[in-house]
């Protein structure tokens, strides 16, 4: 009899415990909870964060539905959109959001797939709707922060109409690229410019070399000509000198100086063999007729 | 072996196939195996084992009590099996239970030990040896927090390594980001673990993004030249600022930009314009070389002529010196004796003129127009020279 009961208590005990187990569950600080009593939802756990632990349901009536709460990724497929210029652009964006109400998040979309599937056409709205506005330069350089801020406005703002149950923390662009044929062209545009700046650096260069030739050959022009003025004023000096000279000595007596000259200019002037026809009455033969000397 | 196979899922607990936890949410299901002597597989066999010889040790205690005590042996023999079937599951399971093994836990250097009771944060332990509840009340996360990691993008994937920049040009870069858990707030491991799934592609993505908004916002040619440090300065605090934003208990170390060049298509004219600029290089320093050939060279000429001006201007005055002294010498002898002297001289040069010329005399007062046959003198002139 005794065996009975024990057998009994051993099965109460069983009991008791898979009883336990199937009335408490634990929800991790990553995860919220939401619990279900027949289908129909009676609360939710760990919304806020603060409320990770063990908690209690009623067995076989309740049951949860675990959600993340951590800062989930959603990265969409780049796609090509029109910018405002009608140029085309790829455009890779990504968005950060967290559950912050599993309810409404599991009424509306069910799960991450569900979440996904209804982020994207959101995101794909919202981009062609911002970047349809603006420049395709725009998107590309220095506005893009402010640009995401539009864009994360305009996710946020269909996120709340349609009441997902998410909060957007932020919607950033990977990329704003040029389609493959554009990229074509633009490097096509970045050899030529780097052509043209080749043929300036060279042409710069060689502007630069014809000034230093042409200011070295005009010095040199200057100092030949420099050297050739300092020239005549010394051959200047010395035909001044050589006058003054020849004005000191000769002044002593200008009478004998023109004798004494001239007839060291007959004797260079007159050459060997010179016909010369001279008179007999002549000074030079004055004795030649009469030894006086007379006429 | 139920608590074996609950250990990988949690399953009764209720938390069973939500757990995204992608670092090992229940350590006991991936490291049990491995490092903890008592846990995983080595239990089946072990249990068997003891199952066996308790079984076998209390069957005898049993059984041979209820022999003694003489009712009915073989039932009582069989109803004491099942009985002590049932007590040996129960005691094994609390020993599994609350097996010393579950509770204790070593934490590595490079790791902190962030404690959960029921999934709700307890407490972080520092590395070395700890004791924790055991499982199911406490369990142990070891993430590697003082680890750097290192992400790599652009090295070998055209589509991630090519960006626009604000001049509308396409730059190829590659960069490498260094990341571990942020330990300069006490709650960083805490953030890291909790806040963020997948914190790599997390760290991954946001790079990618940061990178691509500084390019953006900066000019092809500084990029490629100077400003390098400065983009991976930028991109760096952009990183982390986005991160801050998440709370994702990230701290990122550095990013070193690995290539930052004109994209492989368009290399070559890049490459042409640093050629230009030797080029431009060459050209002027030939042009100096030049300058500094031709200026030598026209100083050189110029001092020659400056030197045969003053040779000539020395060599004029000598001899006007020189000519002047002479007259001066004779002046003075003449100055002595004039009319004589005079006279003299006269007749010297006349002597010495007329002398080697062909001298004709020829009275005036003859009247007639005289021949002179002046081609003649010449001719006997040469003769006589000849005839000498």
């Amino acid at each position: 009899m005794s065996r009975i009961v024990t057998i009994f208590g051993f099965v109460l005990l069983i009991a008791a415990v898979i009883g336990l187990s199937m009335s408490v569950f634990t929800v991790n600080e990553r995860e919220q909870a939401l619990v279900l009593r027949f289908g129909e939802p009676v609360g939710a756990v760990n919304e806020n964060g603060d409320e990770a632990g063990l908690h209690f349901k009623v067995p076989f009536v309740d049951s949860v539905v675990m959600f993340d709460r951590r800062n989930l990724e959603f990265d969409m497929d780049p796609e090509e959109i029109q910018a405002a210029n009608q140029e085309r652009l790829v455009v890779d964006a990504f968005l950060r959001y967290r559950i912050v109400n599993p309810l409404r998040f599991y009424q509306t979309v069910r799960n991450e797939n569900g979440a996904r599937a209804r982020l994207g056409s959101i995101m794909d709205d919202s981009l062609r709707g911002v970047i349809g506005s603006i420049a395709s330069q725009d998107v590309i350089s220095g506005q893009r922060s402010a640009l995401m801020d539009r864009v994360q406005a305009a996710v946020d703002a269909q996120v709340a109409t349609q009441d997902l149950g998410i909060d957007v923390i932020d919607v950033r662009i990977l990329r704003a690229d040029l389609p493959q044929q554009i990229a074509e062209r633009v490097f096509q545009r970045m050899r030529s410019e780097r052509e043209q700046e080749a043929a300036r650096i060279r042409a710069e260069g060689e502007q630069v070399a014809r000034e230093i030739r042409a200011a070295a050959d005009r010095d040199a022009t200057i100092i030949r000509a420099e050297a050739r003025a300092e020239g005549e004023r010394l051959r200047g000096e010395g035909d001044a000198r050589r006058n003054a000279i020849y004005a000191e000595a000769y002044n002593r007596d200008a009478e004998f100086f023109s004798f004494y000259r001239s007839l060291d200019a007959y004797r260079l002037a007159v050459r060997e063999g010179t016909p010369i026809v001279i008179p007999p009455d002549s000074e030079f033969f004055r004795y030649f007729r009469n030894q006086d000397g007379g006429e | 072996m139920p608590w074996n196979e609950n250990n990988g899922g949690g399953g009764p607990w209720g938390s069973g196939g939500n757990n995204n936890g992608d670092r090992g949410n229940n350590p006991w299901g991936n490291r049990g195996g491995s490092n903890r002597p008592g846990g995983g597989g080595q239990e089946p066999p072990d249990l068997d084992e003891l199952i066996a010889r308790l079984n076998q040790s209390l069957g005898r205690m049993f059984g041979g009590g209820g022999g003694k005590r003489g009712g009915s042996g073989a039932g009582g023999g069989k109803g004491g099996n099942f009985l002590t079937v049932l007590v040996v599951f129960l005691i094994i399971g609390a020993g599994v239970l609350f097996w010393p093994g579950r509770a204790i836990y070593s934490v590595g250097p490079e790791q902190a030990g962030v404690v959960l009771r029921f999934g709700e944060y307890e407490r972080t332990t520092a590395p070395g040896l700890h004791v924790k509840l055991p499982w199911p009340i406490e369990t142990v996360e070891l993430p590697e927090v003082t680890t750097t990691n290192t992400i790599s993008i652009g090295a070998n994937n055209l589509a991630e390594s090519q960006m626009l920049t604000r001049d509308e040009n396409i730059v190829d870069i590659a960069f490498e980001v260094q990341w571990r858990v942020n330990l300069a707030y006490a709650d960083g491991v805490r953030d890291y673990l909790f806040n963020v799934r997948d914190p790599e592609a997390t760290v991954r993505a946001v790079a990618e993004s940061a990178m691509r908004e500084v390019v953006g916002t900066s000019d092809l040619v500084p990029i490629i030249t100077t400003a390098r440090s400065e983009v991976s300065q930028r991109t760096r605090d952009v990183m982390q600022a986005t991160l801050d934003e998440y709370d994702a208990g990230i701290q990122i170390l550095q990013v070193n930009l690995q290539r930052a060049q004109a994209p492989q298509s368009v290399i070559d004219a890049f490459r042409d314009v640093d050629a230009a600029a030797q080029d431009a290089e060459r050209a002027r320093l030939n042009a100096t070389a030049h300058a500094n050939s031709v200026i030598p060279a026209a100083r050189g000429e110029a001092a020659s002529i400056t030197q045969q001006a003053q040779a000539y201007r020395d060599s004029v005055i000598a001899e006007a010196q020189g000519q002047a002294d002479r007259f001066v010498a004779i002046y003075n002898e003449y100055t002595q004796a004039p009319e004589v002297t005079r006279r003299r001289m006269f007749l010297e040069t006349m002597e010495q003129v007329l002398g080697r010329s062909e001298l004709i005399i020829l009275d005036e007062q003859g009247g007639a127009v005289p021949y002179l046959p002046l081609d003649q003198l010449g001719r006997n002139r040469a003769a006589a020279g000849g005839d000498q």
